[in-house]
């Protein structure tokens, strides 16, 4: 019998060798059909009231929202834009502290940490030992007094002292928590991805008590300051808790179209928000009552999945009978929308402005206003900070981050 | 592929609730699922190929004989395709219909496994069932993975590459007849070895939930083919059949070798078979003298008698 002669005898003939790369090309292909979703996350801004600080992929940086003689007057200046080491992702808006440090937590599933940099300089905050066990960061940091808290995004919530790096963990969940902690009194307050609020001692992170939410929520509860903490979950349902009494309890669910991903905000007794339809919702803080909803644009349909940003006092200019009128809107409600549109209506659901200019990609963040303007970010790196004027509703001024990375250049790498 | 995937993600996450929130369960049984559903197609192109297999000698005779001449060969081809009902491109058609459904599993368990921010919210927009939504996200945990990621230990990258090499050396053995040198193996041969390779890396680029589909994909695949009888596990792997040895021959007369030679137990059992005989053809004419062998006989006690002699057979 002829024995089988060993392949790595031949040589790969010349069409053979083409037709095995068109095969891993074709492969290629097909693979790339299959919605194969790549570790892209959106920009999320925070503001210390005068400046806005943004995370986005493994860049921190910081803007002036102020217009400067040093920048085109559609844009604004980055004042520093630091890139981390250890290739983290941040999916978490910064938190600044008092004290002027920014912390940040990561995603990347090899390196994640919590890091700290100075608010003014980008700096690395010296003698800031990061946490090597934090896992997957989507949540962001709460800071009170030493401490700092963040969710863990496969599990738990970890609190670490500002001065010694001291280490308090609670690992109660069952999966992770991407809402950022929230303090009230003497209390923690944890929104899971596992259905449940937590109620935690914020010293020991030992829990309190538990109340089971029906579905997944992702943001931090809002506080009425009386007594009651709202919820969206993934169940599409609004939930109002009393956490008046030794343990939490339900008091009411309103339901939704779609899934809530962003907790509400209070204003007046009102509670706004938008849910995964695109519907934007303005109910009665007390009773959970509507108040009334506002579908979707019908041409260019997508979900809210950010906070809406609530403005107050603005003045608008409406045309009325042909006449220009300007009007001060004691109450404005700004959404944006994945079908890259910004909204603005006040709290009798009268429409104010729609964006004039349809944006390059989707608007996923949460809506921030500072000072006049309508902060937010899209899917878009061309567009990936815009600011709409809050009278107008037309573009104060937009970031790209080819801009910001050719005007800084990386500082030093803790 | 949003067609596919999008009732297959629903269809996964009912699932996983009806397994108890099982995430390696939901693929295990979804996976088999889909793959019964296009057994028949399957079946259809196993055929196809055993059909082209068998008429590979008389394909190989036709491009010796029409070398150089390709018309002449393509045509004896065809004919040849037409003598036995062959339709070679009736491999294809099964698995051009397979592929979609196939990639629209693997996109399904992908949106399923949704762990980022990002993922969940693509997931959002894809749920057919909206009561499905109390599902997500879904526990991704599973002893040393995280099903969501890509494996960091490589087991099932690994696990993967070896079950498809497998798989494809047992669907695809090389006839022991083949020419080597025949662009057919040549092919074969590579194939068996880039495709599982190629595999492998993609498993290791993507969540660690699409390894397990992988080799339980494979695995169906391998117990498909040996329920139906077309494994043949030797052939695949080039194990040559055990062979009895001859007898050794001195002058054209059968000897008896250690290898043939009977063997006695302690107890008087006989260990071996009876030595074979070997028939010598004869030499010059003369016939060759032949041996008539007699085993000893069998006791269970050690026996005084002196054995029987030998008698030679008179001529």
């Amino acid at each position: 019998m002829t024995p089988y002669p060993n392949v790595c005898e031949y040589k790969i003939p010349v069409r053979n060798f083409k037709a095995l790369i068109g095969l891993a090309v074709l492969v290629l292909i097909l693979t790339g059909c299959s919605s194969v979703v790549t570790g892209e996350s959106w920009a999320n801004l925070s503001t210390d009231g005068k400046y806005i600080y943004a995370a986005y992929k493994e860049q921190v940086f910081k803007i002036d929202p102020n217009p400067s003689a040093s920048v085109p007057s559609d844009r604004r200046p980055v004042l520093w834009l630091k890139k981390l080491t250890n290739n983290p992702h941040f999916y978490a808006a910064p938190t600044v502290s008092e004290d002027g440090t920014l912390y940040v937590g990561s995603y990347n599933r090899a390196q994640s940490a919590l890091y700290a940099l100075r608010a003014e300089n980008g700096g690395v905050v010296e003698n800031w030992r990061i946490p090597t066990y934090a896992d997957k960061v989507v949540s962001p940091a709460t800071i009170a007094g030493d401490m700092v808290y963040i969710g863990i995004g496969d599990k738990g919530v970890r609190g670490y002292n500002r001065k010694t790096g001291l280490e308090v963990k609670f690992d109660g969940t069952n999966y992770g928590v991407w809402a950022k902690p929230l303090i009230i009194g003497e209390t923690l307050y944890i929104s899971s991805l596992d259905h449940y609020l937590y109620a935690l001692n914020p010293t020991t992170l030992e829990q309190k008590w538990k109340v089971d939410l029906g579905g997944a929520a992702a943001d931090a509860p809002a506080y009425d300051g009386a007594g009651t903490l709202y919820i969206g979950t993934w169940n599409s349902e609004l939930v109002a808790i009393d956490i008046s009494g030794e343990a939490g309890k339900i008091t009411s669910r309103y339901k939704t179209k779609n899934w809530v991903w962003s907790s509400p905000a209070y204003e007046d007794g009102a509670l706004y928000f938008g849910d995964l339809s695109g519907t934007l919702y303005a109910l009665d803080a007390k009773t959970l009552a509507e108040k009334w909803t506002i579908p979707p644009e019908a041409e260019v349909p997508g979900g809210i999945r950010g906070r809406v940003g609530i403005a107050k006092n603005i003045t608008v200019v409406r045309t009325v009978n042909g006449q220009a009128q300007t009007e001060v809107i004691p109450t404005m409600i700004v959404y944006g929308t994945e079908g890259k549109k910004a909204y603005a209506v006040d709290a009798d659901k009268k429409p104010l402005w729609t964006s004039a200019l349809v944006m390059s990609d989707r608007i996923l963040s949460d809506i921030l206003i500072v000072g006049n303007s309508a902060v937010f970010t899209t899917m878009s790196e061309d567009q990936l900070v815009v600011a709409l004027n809050l009278s107008s509703g037309q573009r104060d001024w937009q970031l790209r981050l080819a801009d910001a990375q050719s005007v800084f250049q990386p500082t030093s790498q803790p | 592929m949003d067609f596919l995937t999008n009732p297959f993600a629903t269809a996964l996450l009912f699932f996983y609730q009806l397994l108890g929130n099982n995430v390696i369960l939901t693929i295990i049984v979804f996976t088999v699922i889909i793959r019964m559903l296009v057994f028949p197609l399957t079946w259809q192109q196993l055929k196809s190929s055993k059909a082209m297999q068998k008429i590979q000698p008389e394909m190989k005779e036709i491009r010796e004989k029409h070398k150089g001449d390709r018309e002449k060969q393509a045509a004896a081809q065809m004919e040849l395709y037409k003598k036995y009902g062959v339709n070679p491109f009736a491999g294809c058609l099964p698995l051009v219909v397979q592929l979609p459904i196939l990639l629209g599993l693997y996109g399904a368990i992908t949106i399923a496994l949704a762990a980022s921010p990002l993922q969940v919210l693509d997931v959002s927009h894809r749920l057919l069932v909206p009561g499905l939504a109390n599902l997500i996200p879904l526990q991704n945990r599973f002893w040393i993975w995280n099903l969501g990621q890509p494996d960091t230990t490589f087991i099932l990258p690994i696990l993967v590459v070896a079950s498809s090499w497998i798989q494809q050396k047992l669907i695809t053995p090389v006839n022991p007849g083949a020419d080597p040198k025949d662009p057919s193996v040549q092919m074969s041969r590579q194939m068996t070895i880039m495709m599982p390779l190629m595999i492998g890396f993609f498993s290791i680029q993507f969540a660690a939930g699409l390894s397990i589909y992988w080799i339980v994909g494979n695995i169906i695949g391998i117990v498909q083919y040996a329920l139906l009888g077309k494994v043949d596990v030797r052939q695949a792997f080039g194990l040559k059949k055990r062979e009895t040895p001859a007898l050794a021959t001195a002058n054209g007369v059968p000897r008896l070798t250690s290898e043939t030679m009977p063997k006695i137990s302690k107890t008087g059992d006989v260990i071996n078979a009876r030595p074979q005989r070997e028939k010598v053809a004869p030499k010059n004419g003369k016939t060759a003298p032949e041996i008539e062998i007699v085993p000893p006989r069998t006791v269970t006690t050690f026996d005084a008698k002196p054995r029987a002699k030998a008698k030679p057979r008179s001529k």
